[in-house]
């Protein structure tokens, strides 16, 4: 046993290819993360002031954004959507390999969504909470900006760990098709060099990341929630 | 004061045409409480949505001091509505705020100046009586508490007009009487018109001044409370003083008659004079007793023995001043 693990210590997979790998997929979910969260937020907010009977319906608005781009968005796999954005990509950041080009694919693939998960959250807000805003003469910016964000706020920090979780996933998924970090670590060495240790390495370190997201993430929910 | 004339609105639904108001006239003097009494159905939550200006009506006019809100222009709107304060059943508190800046909020909206804010707010707060729940939430207090904070965020704009939608349905019976006497107390110290939407008889009873009853979407009786209770007959009399229903009697004991006392304190009970005058024992079968504004309103059912002519009867309790009219026969004559 201490032999394996001797071996596994010595690794160059894990001695020097791990560290770089994991800078690559936090920099991918960083990066992606936040992007969708700042095209994704306003996005599911239009897409509920939208809908029919919505604040500010607009059957037009709301049929191409919510009928067309998300739902079509959304139905196309990860894996193939980010194969078929390579020319966007390379056009946006210059190339479409590397954990940059990497974000691009992962953004347009988590802005649907967690717009969607914004909408649902918006929609749980209370309607006599907002007929009170109304009531009381807020415009509909402030109805959605002073009352309606912050009462679904708990729901939103939610739907955020839950995209960044999914983002974890994508990430070691785009990893196989030249987004590097962790993805293409375990593919590279647990895959093609026959060393299912290091893909166990890598399996470990996933999920101690999405054990430490959500666990933040429902920390953080606890802080907000005032229910 | 407040004004509503002739307000209608008319929903469409699948080609077909719902008339949830068809004209409700109703008018709040200053410093008074009107209630708005109606069964589920009447309209009453469209006639909230349209007075709160939740829902603009088709027709008719809503006018705060001779202003009409129902037709302003959206940005005029907002600035009228400071002067409507509205108090939603189940409170409608923000939970993410704390109760300071949950009364804070129309302040907020007005631009009202930090420090004045929270002033304001404490002088709010201590009014309703939650000086020290400034810095809870609104799920920490109980639902009685949570409604003062409403009533507290409705008073923030210093508004003419108070709307209250159904204040203490969602409350105890104890609260519930708490809460009408702070709305009650707020009403004198400030002056207000309140408006009171509700389906519970209590309500009106304890703090309004006038009443109307709505029923599909029209006022099919209004008018001051003592005067709509002293009116034998009248719904409204019927529902604030109700009777159990009557038991079928022989007709050999007699005949039964409805009658309605209006009595002062100190005055002598029309049928306790009927009963001297007579000779005779008027048994009373049910009765209702209420104090509205010191005078007292008795509704009884009295059993007029088989040795007097109810006719009679009626006609001597009129010139007591009391209403009264000879109930259905009972079921021994109808066979």
């Amino acid at each position: 046993m201490p032999g394996f693990l001797d071996d596994l210590l010595s690794n160059p997979a894990l001695t020097t290819a791990l560290w770089p790998a994991l800078v690559e997929t936090l920099l991918m979910v960083g990066i992606a993360g936040v992007a969708t969260v700042v095209i994704g937020l306003p996005l599911g907010v239009v897409l509920f002031v939208t809908q029919p009977g919505g604040m500010a319906a607009n059957r037009a608005v709301s049929v191409v954004l919510s009928g067309i781009i998300v739902n079509i968005t959304r139905s196309v796999p990860y894996a193939i959507l980010m194969v078929s954005l390579m020319p966007f990509t390379r056009f946006i950041v210059g190339t479409s390999i590397g954990p940059l080009a990497a974000s691009v694919s992962l953004t347009i693939a988590c802005v649907p969504f967690f717009a969607r998960l914004v909408e649902s959250g918006l929609r749980d807000v209370q309607p006599g909470k907002v007929d009170a805003a109304h009531a009381m003469g807020s415009t509909r910016a402030q109805t959605v900006w002073k009352v309606m964000l912050p009462e679904a706020m708990p729901s939103l920090v939610a739907s955020v760990t839950t995209t960044l979780v999914t983002l974890i996933g994508y990430s070691a998924m785009a990893g196989l098709i030249g987004g590097g970090g962790l993805g293409r670590l375990a593919y590279n060495y647990g895959y093609q060099r026959f060393q299912p240790e290091v893909m166990l390495v890598v399996l470990v370190i996933l999920v101690l990341f999405v054990q430490v997201v959500q666990l933040v993430g429902e920390a953080v929910v606890r802080r907000v929630d005032h229910r | 004061m407040i004004a509503v004339k002739d307000l209608k609105k008319v929903y469409h639904q699948a080609n077909r045409e719902i008339r949830a108001l068809d004209g409700v006239t109703l008018e709040v003097p200053d410093d008074s409480v009107h209630g708005v009494i109606g069964q589920s159905g009447a309209g009453k939550s469209t006639l909230v949505r349209c007075l709160a200006l939740l829902d603009r009506p088709t027709s008719g006019t809503v006018e705060i001091n001779g202003v009409d809100l129902a037709h302003v222009r959206s940005s005029d709107l907002r600035r009228a509505r400071r002067r409507l304060g509205v108090v939603f059943q189940h409170a409608n508190l923000f939970d993410s705020r704390t109760i300071a800046d949950n009364v804070a909020y129309p302040l907020e909206l007005a631009g009202v100046e930090r420090r004045e804010r929270a002033a304001k707010v404490t002088e709010l707060l201590g009014l309703v009586g939650l000086g020290d729940a400034a810095a809870a939430h609104p799920a920490q207090l109980s639902g009685g508490q949570r409604q003062r904070v409403g009533i507290a965020r409705a008073l923030a704009t210093d508004p003419d007009v108070l709307l209250c939608d159904e204040p203490t349905s969602a409350l105890d019976p104890r609260t519930t009487d708490e809460i009408l006497d702070l709305i009650a107390d707020i009403k004198a110290r400030l002056g207000l018109a309140v408006l009171v939407i509700t389906h519970e008889m209590h309500v009106v009873k304890r703090i309004c001044d006038s009443v109307s009853l709505l029923e599909a979407g029209l006022v099919v009786e209004s008018g001051p409370l003592a005067g709509v209770v002293g009116r034998l007959g009248g719904r409204l009399s019927e529902m604030l003083l109700q009777l159990p229903p009557a038991a079928p009697l022989p007709a050999t004991l007699g005949a039964t008659l409805e009658v309605l006392d209006t009595t002062q304190p100190g005055d002598t009970a029309a049928l306790t004079a009927a009963e001297r005058h007579f000779d005779a024992d008027l048994p009373v079968l049910a009765g209702t007793v209420e104090h509205l504004d010191g005078t007292t309103f008795s509704r009884m059912r009295v059993l007029v023995p088989p040795s007097l002519d109810p006719a009679v009867v009626v006609s001597h309790l009129k010139g007591l001043g009391a209403e009264s009219t000879i109930s259905a026969p009972s079921i021994d004559e109808v066979a």
